[in-house]
C-alpha cells in the first residue's frame, strides 16, 4: 500500500493505526488503540453564483474553474472538499448543470451544501438533483481522522435570514451527544452562525442555540460563506471563520449602505476570490490557509 | 350611463433593495408589473403562499395579476429585510 493511500485510509476509517518507517524504509503499520496522531486536510470552496454575469465578475465559470483547477494542482490531495453553497445564482437547471460539471472534475471527494441562491422558488428540487444528499433533511454529519464534521442547512425557511429549526437543532443535539468534550468538533453552514452583522441578513436567527450545544466542546471550527470574505471571530472554545467566495467579494459589513457584489479591477477581484486549505491537528485546532487565485 | 372599468397594469419597481411603491394597492383583476432596476438579482415572494417570482436577475420584470381581494405580504427571498404590500380591493 502507499504512504498516501495508506494515511487516507487511516483518516478515513478513525482507526488507531500507529505507524513507523523502518531504517530499510519499509512501512510499518500497527493497530493500536489511540486517535491517530495526523492532522486531517480538507478544501473549503463557497459562494459561485453560477449564472451571476455583472461586472464584479463577468466570468464566474472560469473563476470557479481556475479554483478547482488549483486545488486538483495541490502536491497532496485533500480528503475532502466542501463546497458551502450558493453554487448558483438564480438556482436554474442550466446554472446548476454547469456547476456540475466544473466541480465533477475536482479530484477529491466533494460535499455540497445549499445556499439561498440555490433554493429559489417553491421547491428545493433542482438543488438536490444536482447534488444529491444523503439523508432526506439535507443536514448531515460523518467522522473522519478523529475529527467529527457536521453540515447543517441554515436556508430552508430564509424569511427570518438564515434558520436551522427546531428539527434540525434536535438532530443535533442528538448528534453531539455521544460525543467527549475532546473530540475535534467542525461545523460547516452556509450562513454565519453568530450575528456576524444582523443588519445585512449576516446572521442565523437560531444560531445561538447551536452555538450553546457546542459550547462544552474543548476545540470546535465553524466555517460558513454567504459573505464573500474572510471574517474570523472567536468565542470561547469555538473558532468562526467565514469563507471568500469564488466569484466575487461583498464590502466590508457596514462599509456600504447595502451588501452586494463589490467591483474590483480584475487583479484586485483575483486576489479576493479562491479557496482555502484547512488542517485539523489531533487536538482539535484548525489551521486555515486562504488561496486566492491571484 | 355605462361604466367599463378596465384591469390596469401597475408597475413595481427594485432597486436599492427596496420595491418602490412599498405599498401599492389595487382593484381584483389588476396587472403588477415587477421589474428589477437593481444590480443585484432580488425575488418577488408572497408569505405563506404560492406566489413567487422565482429569481428576477438585473433587468428581469415579473407580472402577476391579481384577481383575490386581500393583503398580501412580500418580501425577497435573497434579501428577506426587503418587504412590500400589495392590497388588493374587490
Amino acid at each position: 500500500m502507499k504512504r498516501s493511500a495508506f494515511l487516507e485510509h487511516v483518516a478515513w476509517t478513525g482507526a488507531g493505526i500507529a505507524y513507523s518507517l523502518s531504517a530499510a524504509g519499509i512501512f510499518h503499520g500497527t493497530a493500536v488503540a489511540q486517535t491517530p496522531p495526523q492532522a486531517i486536510d480538507f478544501v473549503q470552496i463557497s459562494d459561485s453564483h453560477i449564472g451571476f454575469h455583472q461586472s464584479a465578475n463577468p466570468d464566474v465559470s472560469a473563476t470557479l474553474e481556475a479554483a478547482v483547477n488549483a486545488i486538483n494542482a495541490l502536491p497532496q490531495q485533500p480528503q475532502f472538499v466542501i463546497h458551502t453553497g450558493d453554487v448558483t445564482h438564480l438556482s436554474k437547471a442550466g446554472q446548476f448543470d454547469t456547476a456540475k460539471n466544473i466541480l465533477g472534475k475536482l479530484r477529491a471527494p466533494l460535499f455540497v451544501l445549499p445556499g439561498e441562491h440555490d433554493f429559489i422558488g417553491s421547491d428545493r428540487k433542482a438543488f438536490y438533483e444536482a447534488f444529491p444528499a444523503d439523508a432526506q433533511t439535507g443536514w448531515r454529519s460523518w467522522d473522519g481522522g478523529g475529527v467529527h464534521f457536521i453540515a447543517l442547512v441554515n436556508v430552508f425557511d430564509f424569511e427570518n435570514m438564515g434558520l436551522l429549526g427546531n428539527d434540525q437543532l434536535a438532530w443535533l443535539e442528538r448528534d453531539l451527544r455521544a460525543h467527549k468534550v475532546s473530540t475535534p468538533i467542525v461545523v460547516f453552514a452556509h450562513v454565519p452562525l453568530y450575528a456576524l452583522y444582523p443588519q445585512w441578513g449576516w446572521t442565523t436567527e437560531d444560531g445561538a442555540k447551536a452555538i450553546a450545544l457546542l459550547r462544552r466542546f474543548d476545540c470546535v471550527t465553524v466555517l460558513n460563506g454567504h459573505i464573500h470574505q474572510v471574517v474570523r471571530y472567536q468565542e470561547g472554545s469555538i473558532s468562526f471563520a467565514t469563507a471568500n467566495a469564488t466569484a466575487y467579494p461583498q464590502p466590508k459589513p457596514g462599509a456600504a449602505p447595502k451588501p452586494g457584489p463589490l467591483a474590483l479591477p480584475h487583479a484586485a477581484l483575483l486576489q479576493a476570490i479562491g479557496y482555502r486549505n484547512v488542517e485539523v491537528q489531533p487536538d482539535g485546532r484548525a489551521g486555515i490557509a486562504e488561496r486566492t487565485l491571484g | 350611463m355605462l361604466h367599463i372599468v378596465l384591469a390596469a397594469t401597475l408597475n413595481v419597481v427594485i432597486r436599492d433593495f427596496s420595491y418602490t411603491p412599498m405599498a401599492l394597492t389595487v382593484r381584483a383583476g389588476d396587472t403588477v408589473h415587477f421589474v428589477n432596476r437593481d444590480s443585484e438579482a432580488h425575488t418577488v415572494t408572497v408569505q405563506g403562499g404560492k406566489i413567487d417570482s422565482g429569481g428576477l436577475d438585473t433587468g428581469d420584470a415579473w407580472s402577476y395579476r391579481f384577481t383575490r381581494p386581500g393583503k398580501y405580504a412580500y418580501f425577497c427571498s435573497l434579501h428577506p429585510y426587503m418587504r412590500g404590500t400589495i392590497v388588493v380591493r374587490p
